[in-house]
């Protein structure tokens, strides 16, 4: 505990005047110029204690015991225990300097914004639950080995009439050293998050001083430092590369340096001198119902915020069934179609809310499996996806998501054409056929793929939603080949496929509420990061 | 005698064709003298008979208020909208109406329109129509098919309402269906999050003090005329764009005007 100078009270570190402040007598103390005693020191580093959270095993420091009083990733109360741990002091901290009520009128402005967020989120006790607390990165120093880059270079110019193609030899020397190349330390604290709310400003680091935690709490890096280093090693390389090219770009010549990453390390020789834990500030709100919680947090420095915000049900259905309304009187005055088109439409709408979903559930499992939260993978957990696979998962996820879009975009753009333009005079029959026939096999691509993502799920109803819409389409496809005479048939085809249609509608919006929570971490066995790093 | 009989038989055949006008494809039966719209029955499958025929000419006069109006039966070898176009322009050229066309070689039964009328009974129209007739087609009741056409026709030039139920069923489902997804779709891009990369989680990123020094030494260098197709193709180019915008430009106003003069929607039957 940090004592006053002047009446031995409980000092804090205040934000707004970026000092120790004492909860007394109201003195103030600059954090570098508190000044105690050579025994003194030290016990305050002892007091500087790692609790453990027995719900879900995060272990978190603070030299205030009344700072801990809740686990703020999974919510628990009463459940943190004293562990006698050595802790490895942090090198660098970046301070506070959002205050709880600054944090609070943000977590509000969202809340505006937010019609469909469940009551109890805007309750004003749950807003006091946000807690200050500390995230460990990852920092790591580094340059490039010594000795020559040689490689290729090409040059191709005009001047007068004629094309210049030039071939060189290049040798460079890349000298140098990079720093700030942080990586969440924490398993704990989803690395999502950290992109959510980023950036911090990597020049406000101040020198670590356990006076800036007076108040607050750290989350301990739990997260070997070796996770990262192919990501350090491959970030310097790029920026290794980038320097070359600049260097030649004055002579107009392109070095030819290789694409793959393992080679272009090899080629550049980026090496890792130091590495230590910095903290960074962030403010924790949890909120927790059954087996989820969500979360609200804040950037402590810059006031950026994000928070996971389900739907409440009743709210949402409610404004659908009003939208509905508005959009029911456009559609009589000005929208009329005959009974195979309407049963197209019904196909096509579920196609698309068959791709959504499969998208959905796309999500659901990358969430769930912590696919794009790196630090999660510290050790292989039995029955779980192993960081390796989720590395591989993450990259197929970035390269097809744009082309995806597009295809996608483009099938929606031709189908619509080939059905509702005036381009023959085909009766509204054919055309509708043709269409549903366009629609049949993306529609299983759709169905497969979600299955894929589902098949391990116990929930059954997941593939319910996942064959509901295929099963609409198959039914439309059906209609509009059997050609019937009497519209009832097309209007019975348009029933059963918005049936199936609604109910992968209300499979998307339970998951929602999946997608916009989390699961509560569970216990498990989490290595000493720190302790690694002392090894 | 018999060269007689032959002369007052071809001059009775004479005298009616003459009383009785005929256009390339069938009878005019009644041309209102106030318009000079006429009205046509073209019953080639012969579906209706004469007591038929003559009442349902009772029906499709009022139309002549409005346009031309015509009832043709046929099998036809063409898609039904082909023919329909095509016979309406061999009975009434680019004058506004309406025909109504039972076409038993496709099974169906299409409505087509022009000019002025079309601006009423639009394409929308005219599968609402026939989407309410034809049962009595499916069934071979042909003149209360065509005549119930006519009639909502009728009511709709003159200003009125036709009845739509599954219209309005659908289109609440629709409306449902669309504003849950839409409103899901909202939802979910008002929560999108921008996510930085791991290496921009620190503002300015990662601070590097590298220098790249480089010395280059040329070991080939290739020199070739440069080929003219370069500034032929920008040429081309620009040539092409122009052209393309004009020719589109023309193809447009053409399309529209062929969409405001005439169309029509038909059912199976």
């Amino acid at each position: 505990m940090f004592s006053c100078p002047s009446c031995g009270g409980k000092m804090y570190f205040d934000i707004q005047s970026q000092k120790l402040k004492c909860s007394h007598c109201g003195s103030q103390t600059a954090v570098e110029d508190y000044r105690l005693n050579n025994d003194a020191e030290q016990h305050a580093e002892d007091d500087m204690t790692i609790y453990t959270c027995r719900n879900c095993g995060a272990q978190l420091v603070s030299p205030d015991q009344s700072a801990v009083a809740f686990c703020s990733y999974c919510g628990s109360e009463q459940i943190l225990e004293e562990k006698l741990n050595e802790y490895q002091r942090p090198a660098k901290i970046i301070p506070f300097r959002v205050t709880k009520n600054q944090c609070r009128q943000q977590y509000e402005s969202i809340l505006k914004k937010s019609f469909y967020a469940p009551k109890e989120f805007r309750d004003p006790q749950f807003m006091e639950r946000f807690r200050g607390i500390y995230i460990p990165y990852w920092h790591y120093e580094g340059g490039f080995a010594e000795g020559p880059v040689e490689a290729k270079g090409y040059a191709t110019y005009n001047r007068g009439d004629y094309t210049y193609n030039e071939k060189y030899d290049l040798k460079a020397d890349l000298k140098g050293s990079w720093h700030s190349m942080c990586y969440d330390g924490s398993s704990s604290f989803d690395d999502t998050i950290a992109e959510t709310i980023a950036p911090y400003k990597a020049g406000s680091f101040k020198e670590f001083n356990t006076g800036y935690l007076a108040g607050f709490y750290a989350d301990t890096a739990d997260v070997p430092p070796e996770k990262y280093e192919n990501d350090v090693l491959r970030h310097a390389a790029e920026m290794g590369e980038e320097s070359i090219k600049r260097a030649y770009r004055n002579r107009n010549i392109t070095p030819s340096l290789p694409d793959n990453e393992k080679k272009l390390q090899k080629l550049l020789k980026p090496e890792i001198r130091r590495t230590g834990p910095y903290l960074v500030p962030v403010w924790f709100l949890t909120w927790r119902k059954n087996d989820r919680v969500a979360y609200a947090v804040v950037n402590g420095e810059s006031g950026k915020i994000t928070s996971d915000l389900p739907v409440d049900a009743r709210r949402f259905f409610a404004v659908t069934l009003l939208c509905a309304a508005i959009l029911f009187c456009p559609l009589t005055l000005f929208v009329s179609m005959t009974a195979p088109t309407a049963l197209f439409l019904s196909a096509f709408i579920a196609w698309i809310v068959s791709w959504v979903y499969r998208r959905e559930i796309m999500h659901l499992h990358d969430h769930e499996n912590h696919i794009f939260d790196r630090g999660y993978f510290i050790d292989e957990r039995p029955g779980e996806i192993s960081g390796e696979k989720a590395e591989k998962i993450r990259k197929r996820r970035h390269n097809l998501s744009a082309i995806g879009a597009a295809v996608a975009g483009m099938f929606i753009l031709l189908i619509l054409m080939m059905v509702f333009m005036d381009y023959g005079d085909y009766a509204p029959a054919e055309k509708a056929q043709l269409g549903c026939t366009f629609l049949i096999l993306p529609a299983f691509w759709n169905l497969l793929r979600a299955l894929t993502f589902v098949r391990h799920m116990k929930d059954r109803t997941y593939v319910a939603e996942a064959l509901s819409c295929f099963a609409g389409i198959a039914v439309a496809l059906g209609v509009l080949y059997s050609d019937p005479v009497y519209d009832w048939w097309y209007y019975l085809g348009c029933l059963v496929c918005l049936g199936g249609v609604m109910i992968t509608c209300f499979g998307l919006i339970r998951r929602y509420n999946l997608l916009s929570t989390r699961a509560v971490p569970e216990l498990f066995a989490r290595r000493g990061g720190i302790d690694n790093a002392e090894e | 005698m018999r060269k007689n009989r032959f002369l007052i038989m071809f001059v009775l055949l004479a005298a009616v064709l003459m009383m009785r006008p005929v256009t390339a494809a069938g009878d005019i039966l009644y041309t209102n003298s106030q318009t000079g719209y006429q009205v046509i029955i073209d019953d080639g499958l012969d579906l209706l008979n004469d007591a038929e025929e003559k009442r349902l000419l009772m029906e499709m006069m009022p139309i002549t208020d409005y346009g031309n109006v015509a009832f043709v039966s046929v099998n036809a070898e063409v898609p039904t909208g082909a023919f329909s176009r095509e016979r309406y322009n061999l009975l009434f050229g680019d004058s506004s109406g309406t025909m109504f066309v039972v076409d038993l070689g496709n099974r169906n039964i299409w409505i087509y329109s022009h000019g002025d009328v079309y601006k009423t009974i639009t394409k929308g129209y005219a599968n609402t129509i026939t989407d309410n007739v034809y049962r009595y087609g499916a069934k071979g009741e042909y003149y209360d098919c065509a005549a119930n056409v006519f009639r909502q026709e009728y009511t709709l030039l003159k200003g009125g309402k036709i009845a739509r139920p599954m219209k309005h069923i659908t289109n609440a489902i629709f409306a449902f269906i669309a504003a849950l997804l839409g409103n899901f779709l909202v939802l979910k891009n008002s929560r999108k999050k921008e996510k930085a990369e791991p290496e921009e989680i620190f503002a300015a990123g990662t601070l590097s003090r590298i220098k790249a020094t480089g010395e280059a030494v040329m070991i080939s260098q290739k020199r070739s005329r440069r080929v003219e197709s370069g500034s032929y193709s920008s040429g081309s180019s620009g040539r092409s764009y122009s052209g393309g915008s004009g020719s589109s430009g023309g193809s447009h106003s053409s399309g529209g005007g062929s969409h405001s003069s005439g169309g029509g929607g038909g059912h199976r039957i």
